[in-house]
C-alpha cells in the first residue's frame, strides 16, 4: 500500500470514527510497556483506567456527533454506535473493578488479565461499528480470543480450565458458521459490504442461507434457544469476573451487529425469530426456577433476557416496527442489563472471592445480616431483572414488548409477559433468602469488607436506578 | 387528539405533585430514623472486618426477635428516635389529606372538572412519548380523599398497635410507601403511571405481608400475593399496550374521550384491550380465578396490613374499570362476562366465609365477596353504584379490619374465634363499635352498606336476561353475607368464654386505637347519605359528583338502551333485601351465640361439604395441581432432562460417530461439548432449511 492510497484512505474522518477503537488499541500497546519496563507495575491500573476513559471520551463524542461512514462503508460511528461503545467501556470497567483482589495464584498474570480485557473491549467496538462482514468478524475473533484465555484464567482450576476449553471449541464452530455463512452471502451478492448489498440479491436463497449462518452464529453469542447449551457451563466455571463481562459486554456486542445484519433475513424469518424468542424465554426462566447455584441461576436468567431482546430484533425483520425504536429499545434494555448483571454477578464475584467456593442460594441466607449493603443493592438488580417499575429492567422490557406490539405480533408479546411472572418466582426467592431466611450456621460468604465491591455495587445500584427514573436524560442523548 | 374533557397542565395545580410527594418523602424519612435506631441498638461485640457490618437496617430484627414465636406484643423495645416514625408518616398524611379537601372544593366549587398538573416528560422516544402527569378529577378526588383519610386512620391506629415492635420505624416507610403508590395510582393521567403504582402496591403489600417473617410462612403468603398479582400485571401491560396502539396515548382521560368515535372500527380491539385491562384488575382486586392470594395475604400478620388490602389497595380494579368506563362499556360481551366472574367470586367466597374460624380470614373472604359485588356493579353500567359500594365498604370493611385487630390484640394474638367467645364485656369500645360494621357490611336497612348493595342489586334486576341469574346469585349471596358476619359477632362477643382465664386476660385496647375505630362507625352508619336510591326522592349525591366522569361510559350505553325500574319494584327489591338480611343475620346470630355446637355439628354432619368451603373450594389446590406442579416439573424437565442428559443422549444415539469424533476432547470436557457443536449445526442446518424453503 503507497503512500497516497493510506492518504485516502486514512481521512481525519475516518481516523474520529475509528477513535475509541484506536484508543483501546494504544492503551494496549501502552499496557505491554509496562509489563516489560521494570517497576512501573502500579502504573497499570491508571494506564488502564486511561485508556477507557479516553475511549469513553470519543466514544461521548460519537454519540453526540454526525454520523461518519468510512472506510468505504465499512465502518460506521453515529450515536447509536457512540453509545454502544460507552456501554462496553462501563462494562469492562465493572468486570475490571470486581476483577480487583480476585485472582490469587493468578494474581502475577493480572498485566496479561488487563491486556486481554481491553483486546476484547476493542473488539466489542469494532462489531457494533461494522458494517461489513470481514470487519465483523476482525472484531468478533478480537473479542473471542482473548475470551477464551480468559475462561480459562484460573490454570489451577479444573473448571475454569473446562469452560475455557468448552467456550473456545463451540466458540470456534459458531466462527466456521459465520465464515461459511458470509462466503455464501458473497457469492449470492458479490460483496461483504452492507450497503452495497441490491433488494434483487438478498432475496436470493443462497443469500438468505447464508444470512441464516451468521444469524446462527450469532445467535451462540447472544445466547438463545436452542444455542445456549454452552452457557450454564461456562458461566459456571469461567472465573467469575469474566463470567460478569461475558454475560454483559459479548451479548451488547453481538446485538449491536445483529441489528443492522438483520436486512440479510427475509421478513417471513420474523416468526421463526419470535418462535425462538420466546422459546428461550420459556426455557431461560424455567430453567433458572429449579438452580441452586447463583452463577447458573444467573446464566439462565440470561438466557431469557436475551430472548426478550430477540422479540424485537423480530419486530423489526417483520417491518412493523422502526428500525429506530428497534435499535433503541434493545441499546435501553441492554444498558439497564449491564448494570443489572453486572452489578448481580459482581456481587457474586465478591461473595466468591473471599471463599473460592460456588455461591448458593443456601449461602445467600441471612446476607442482609452480613452485608446490608450488598443485599439492598442485590435485591435492586434482582427487581430490575423481574422488570419492577422506578427500575431500568422494567422501561426496557416496556420498550421492548411496545416494539413487539407495533409490529402487530400481539400473541408473542404476550406469551413474553407472562414469562416475566414465572421469572418473578424465581428473583423473588433470592430477595426472600436475603433478608428473611436465617443463615446457615456456618455460613462463610460475604464475611469481611470489599470497598471495591461496595463501590461497583453502589455505581451499578445508581445507573439502575436512574434508567428507571429518569430516562428522560438518556433518551435525549441516544436520538 | 385532543378533547375538550382534557385541559392541558397548568403549572396552577402543580401543587396536585405533593399530594404523592409528602407520602414518600415521609417514607424515606421513616426509613432514616428506623436506619438509626438500628443501628444504635446494634448488639456491641466485635465485628471482624470493615465498616460495612454496621449498616445493618435488618440486623437487629434477627438479633432480638429470633427467640420470640409469639410474635409482638410480648417482648417490648422502646422505640427510641423510631418513635418519631409515625408522627412524620402522620403529619404528611394529614396534610395529603389536606391537599386532597382543597382539591375536592376547588372541583365542587369551581368551573373546571379536571385540575391537571404540570407534567414530566417521562420516556421520549420520538414516535412515542410517555408524559406522567396528576390528574384530579371527580373520580379521583373521591379515590384520593378515601387513601388518604382512611389512610390517616389507620396510620393513627397503627402507631397504637405496633409500639414495642422492632420494626416500628421500618413498618412505618412501608405504610408510607404504599400510601404513595396508591395516590399515584389514583392520580396518574397515563396508564404507565397508573401501571408504577399498581406495581408499588403489589410490591409493598408483599412487604407487609411478610413484615414479620419470623414465622415463616408469612413470606410464602407474601410471594404468592406478589406473584398471582404479577399474572394481572402482565395482563395489564398487554391491555394498555393494545390501547396504546389504538389510541396512540397512554393518557387515560384522552382514551375515554375518544373511545366512542373509535369504537366503529375498532370494536375488536377494545374487547381484547378491555378483557386483558379486566383479567389485569382481577389480579389486584382478588377476583376468580386470581383471588386465593387475598385471604392468604390478609391472614398474615398484621392486621394493619390486611385492612389496608381491603380499604385500599384491592379497590384499585374497580377504579381502573371506572376511570376507562367507556372501554368496558363498548362491548356488551365483556359486560357480561365481568358480571359473571363478579358473581361468582362474590358467591364462592361468601360461602367459604361461612366456615371459617380464622376472624380475619372471616373479614379477607367477606372482603373478596364485596369485590364481586363491585364487579357485579360495574357490569351493569351502573359505575356510580359500584364507586359507593366501594366507599361504604372503605369505612365499614376497615371498620371491622380495625376491630378485629385491636380483638386480636387484647386476646394476646389470638385469632381463632372457637378460643374467643364473651368478649362484650371486656372490650366495650371495640363490641360497639364492630356491631356497628357489623350491621353495615351485612345489609341491615338503612346503614350504609344497605343502600350501596341494594343499589347494585337493583341495577342487577333491571338488566334482565343473563343479569336475573346474576341478580339470584347476588341475593343468595347477601343472604350468606349476613349469616357469616353475625355468626362472627356472635362467636367473638357473646356466649361462654371459651378461652383459658388464668392465661388470657382480655382488655380493651388504648384510646388511640380505640378512637379511628369510632370515626369508621360513625361512617360507616351514616355513609348511605352519599347514594340514597330514587324512591327517596333526595339527589343521588355519588351519581352526580361522578356524572362527568362516567358520562362518556353512559352515553354508549345509552345507545344501546336504558334500563330502569319502576319505584314499586324499587321498593319491593329493597323490602326483599331488607328480610333477607334481618332472617339471616337472626339466623347466623341465633345459631352460634351458645358456642362452638353448630359450628362443630355442621363439620361432623356434612364433613364433605365443610371441607369444600372450609378450602374455598377447593380452587387453590387445583391450582398447585394443574399450575404449579406442572411447570416445576417442566423447569425440572428443562434443566436436568432436556439440558444434561437428552441432548446427549439425542446426539449421541442418533450419530454415533461424534463420539469417534471428540473421544479425546470428551474425556477433558466432560463429554458435552462434541454433542453440544452437533446440535448448534444440527439447529443452524434446520434454520437456514426453513428460510429457503418456500424459495
Amino acid at each position: 500500500m503507497n503512500v497516497e492510497m493510506m492518504k485516502q484512505v486514512l481521512t481525519a474522518e475516518a481516523l474520529s470514527a475509528a477513535a475509541p477503537f484506536l484508543a483501546l488499541t494504544v492503551g494496549i500497546l501502552l499496557l505491554l510497556v509496562v509489563e516489560i519496563l521494570p517497576g512501573t507495575a502500579t502504573l497499570r491500573p491508571l494506564v488502564f483506567l486511561g485508556t477507557l476513559a479516553a475511549a469513553f471520551g470519543y466514544a461521548w463524542q460519537q454519540a453526540n456527533g454526525p454520523e461518519l461512514r468510512v472506510f468505504a462503508e465499512t465502518y460506521v460511528a453515529n450515536s447509536t454506535t457512540g453509545w454502544w461503545a460507552i456501554l462496553f467501556v462501563i462494562a469492562t470497567l465493572v468486570a475490571w473493578l470486581f476483577a480487583r483482589k480476585f485472582y490469587r495464584e493468578e494474581a502475577r498474570f493480572e498485566g496479561e488479565h488487563d491486556v486481554l480485557l481491553l483486546s476484547a473491549a476493542a473488539g466489542m467496538v469494532l462489531m457494533a461499528g461494522s458494517r461489513d462482514l470481514l470487519v465483523f468478524f476482525v472484531g468478533l475473533e478480537l473479542l473471542s480470543v482473548p475470551l477464551y484465555t480468559l475462561s480459562g484464567f484460573q490454570r489451577a482450576k479444573r473448571t475454569s480450565i473446562e469452560a475455557g476449553l468448552k467456550y473456545f471449541v463451540l466458540g470456534a464452530f459458531a466462527a466456521a458458521m459465520f465464515l461459511f455463512g458470509a462466503a455464501l452471502v458473497y457469492a449470492g451478492t458479490g460483496t461483504l459490504t452492507l450497503s452495497s448489498m441490491d433488494a434483487a440479491d438478498l432475496s436470493k436463497s443462497i443469500t438468505i442461507a447464508g444470512g441464516a449462518l451468521i444469524a446462527a452464529s450469532l445467535f451462540f453469542k447472544i445466547s438463545v434457544f436452542p444455542f445456549h447449551l454452552w452457557v450454564p457451563d461456562v458461566y459456571q466455571g469461567a472465573p467469575a469476573p469474566v463470567t460478569t463481562f461475558m454475560a454483559t459486554g459479548t451479548k451488547a456486542a453481538a446485538f449491536a451487529f445483529l441489528l443492522p445484519m438483520a436486512v440479510l433475513l427475509p421478513s417471513d424469518a420474523a416468526v421463526l425469530l419470535a418462535a425462538i424468542a420466546v422459546a428461550t424465554m420459556a426455557l431461560g426462566n424455567l430453567g433458572a426456577l429449579v438452580q441452586t447455584d447463583l452463577k447458573r441461576l444467573l446464566a439462565y436468567s440470561g438466557i431469557s433476557h436475551a430472548g426478550t431482546m430477540l422479540l424485537a430484533v423480530a419486530a423489526q425483520v417483520s417491518g412493523g416496527a422502526s428500525a429506530a425504536s428497534v435499535s433503541n429499545a434493545i441499546l435501553y434494555y441492554m444498558a439497564a442489563y449491564v448494570f443489572t448483571a453486572g452489578g448481580a454477578f459482581g456481587l457474586v464475584t465478591a461473595m466468591e472471592s473471599r471463599t473460592g467456593a460456588p455461591v448458593t442460594i443456601e449461602s445467600l441466607k441471612g446476607l442482609a445480616q452480613r452485608q446490608p449493603l450488598w443485599a439492598a443493592t442485590f435485591a435492586l438488580f434482582a427487581l430490575s431483572l423481574g422488570g419492577i417499575p422506578a427500575t431500568g429492567g422494567f422501561l426496557g422490557k416496556y420498550l421492548v414488548f411496545s416494539t413487539a406490539v407495533q409490529a402487530d405480533m400481539i400473541g408473542w408479546a404476550i406469551a413474553g409477559v407472562l414469562m416475566s411472572v414465572v421469572a418473578l418466582g424465581y428473583y423473588l426467592r433470592l430477595i426472600v433468602a436475603m433478608y428473611m431466611q436465617e443463615p446457615a450456621k456456618d455460613a462463610t460468604h460475604g464475611e469481611g469488607s470489599r470497598p471495591w465491591a461496595n463501590a461497583m455495587a453502589v455505581v451499578c445500584a445508581v445507573g439502575v436506578l436512574v434508567l428507571g427514573v429518569l430516562p428522560g436524560w438518556f433518551m435525549e442523548h441516544m436520538k | 387528539m385532543q378533547s375538550p374533557l382534557v385541559p392541558a397542565g397548568d403549572a396552577a395545580h402543580d401543587w396536585l405533585w405533593l399530594i404523592p410527594a409528602l407520602p414518600l418523602a415521609a417514607s424515606a424519612l421513616c426509613g432514616v430514623l428506623h436506619y438509626v435506631e438500628a443501628r444504635k441498638r446494634l448488639p456491641k461485640v466485635a465485628h471482624g472486618h470493615g465498616h460495612d457490618q454496621h449498616h445493618g437496617h435488618d440486623t437487629h430484627a434477627h438479633d432480638t426477635h429470633a427467640h420470640d414465636d409469639h410474635g409482638h406484643g410480648h417482648e417490648k423495645v422502646p422505640a427510641g428516635l423510631a418513635g418519631l416514625a409515625p408522627i412524620v408518616a402522620i403529619a404528611a398524611m394529614l396534610v395529603a389529606f389536606g391537599l386532597s379537601l382543597k382539591g375536592f372544593f376547588e372541583l365542587r366549587d369551581g368551573t373546571a372538572t379536571v385540575l391537571r398538573a404540570t407534567s414530566w416528560s417521562w420516556i421520549d422516544t420520538g414516535t412515542f412519548p410517555i408524559d406522567l402527569t396528576m390528574h384530579l378529577d371527580r373520580l379521583s378526588s373521591l379515590m384520593t380523599l378515601v387513601v388518604t383519610g382512611i389512610g390517616t386512620l389507620i396510620f393513627v391506629y397503627a402507631s397504637g398497635y405496633m409500639k414495642g415492635d422492632k420494626g416500628y420505624g421500618k413498618f412505618f416507610a412501608y405504610l408510607s410507601l404504599f400510601a404513595f403508590s396508591m395516590l399515584m395510582l389514583v392520580l396518574s393521567s397515563s396508564l404507565i403511571g397508573l401501571f408504577v403504582g399498581w406495581e408499588g402496591v403489589g410490591l409493598c403489600s408483599y412487604l407487609l405481608i411478610g413484615f414479620w417473617y419470623e414465622k415463616g410462612w408469612p413470606a410464602d403468603a407474601g410471594q404468592k400475593a406478589f406473584v398471582m398479582n404479577r399474572v394481572g400485571d402482565a395482563c395489564f401491560l398487554i391491555g394498555s399496550f393494545l390501547l396504546a396502539k389504538t389510541f396512540l396515548t397512554l393518557d387515560m382521560a384522552m382514551i375515554a374521550a375518544n373511545t366512542a368515535s373509535m369504537l366503529p372500527e375498532f370494536g375488536p380491539k377494545l374487547f381484547l384491550a378491555g378483557l386483558f385491562l379486566f383479567l389485569g384488575a382481577c389480579g389486584k382486586s382478588a377476583q376468580m380465578p386470581l383471588f386465593t392470594w387475598l385471604p392468604d395475604a390478609m391472614a398474615g400478620p398484621t392486621p394493619v396490613s390486611a385492612l389496608i388490602h381491603a380499604a385500599t389497595m384491592v379497590t384499585a380494579g374497580i377504579y381502573l374499570v371506572v376511570r376507562l368506563n367507556p372501554v368496558f362499556a363498548s362491548s356488551p360481551e365483556l359486560l357480561q362476562i365481568i358480571g359473571v366472574v363478579g358473581v361468582l367470586t362474590a358467591f364462592i367466597a361468601g360461602s367459604t366465609a361461612l366456615v371459617q374460624r380464622d376472624i380475619k380470614k372471616v373479614l379477607a373472604y367477606s372482603t373478596v365477596s364485596q369485590l364481586g359485588y363491585m364487579f357485579v356493579g360495574l357490569s351493569t353500567g351502573a359505575w356510580a353504584a359500584a364507586v359507593f359500594h366501594l366507599v361504604t365498604h372503605a369505612f365499614f370493611k376497615a371498620l371491622l379490619f380495625l376491630g378485629a385487630g385491636s380483638v386480636i390484640h387484647g386476646m394476646h394474638e389470638e385469632q381463632d374465634m372457637h378460643k374467643m367467645g364473651g368478649l362484650k364485656k371486656h372490650m366495650p369500645a371495640t363490641f360497639v363499635t364492630f356491631m356497628c360494621g357489623a350491621a353495615a357490611l351485612s345489609g341491615l336497612p338503612l346503614l350504609s352498606g344497605f343502600f350501596s348493595k341494594d343499589e347494585i342489586l337493583a341495577h342487577t334486576f333491571a338488566q334482565g336476561g343473563l343479569y336475573m341469574g346474576i341478580w339470584v346469585l347476588g341475593v343468595a349471596t347477601a343472604a350468606l353475607t349476613a349469616f357469616y358476619t353475625w355468626r362472627m359477632v356472635a362467636l367473638t362477643f357473646y356466649g361462654k368464654e371459651r378461652f383459658d382465664a388464668h392465661k388470657v386476660h382480655p382488655h380493651e385496647s388504648p384510646i388511640i386505637m380505640t378512637l379511628p375505630l369510632m370515626v369508621l362507625a360513625i361512617l360507616s352508619v351514616f355513609g348511605g347519605v352519599l347514594g340514597l336510591p330514587p324512591v327517596f326522592h333526595v339527589a343521588h349525591n355519588l351519581k352526580e359528583w361522578l356524572a362527568p366522569v362516567t358520562a362518556a361510559g353512559d352515553a354508549i350505553l345509552a345507545q344501546r338502551g336504558a334500563h330502569e325500574v319502576s319505584h314499586t319494584v324499587e321498593w319491593a327489591l329493597l323490602g326483599l333485601g331488607s328480610v333477607i338480611a334481618i332472617v339471616f343475620a337472626t339466623m347466623g346470630f341465633k345459631k352460634h351465640v351458645l358456642g362452638t355446637q353448630a359450628d362443630e355439628a355442621f363439620a361432623t354432619k356434612r364433613s364433605g361439604l365443610h371441607a369444600f368451603l372450609t378450602d374455598a373450594w377447593t380452587i387453590d389446590t387445583k391450582y398447585t395441581h394443574w399450575i404449579v406442579q406442572p411447570v416445576k416439573l417442566l423447569a425440572f424437565v428443562i434443566a436436568v432432562v432436556f439440558d444434561q442428559f437428552a441432548i446427549d443422549g439425542l446426539v449421541n444415539g442418533v450419530a454415533s460417530f461424534a463420539r469417534g469424533l471428540g473421544e479425546r476432547t470428551r474425556r477433558m470436557a466432560n463429554g458435552r461439548i462434541a454433542s453440544y457443536g452437533l446440535w448448534m449445526g444440527a439447529v443452524a442446518a434446520v434454520l437456514v432449511l426453513v428460510l429457503i424453503w418456500n424459495r
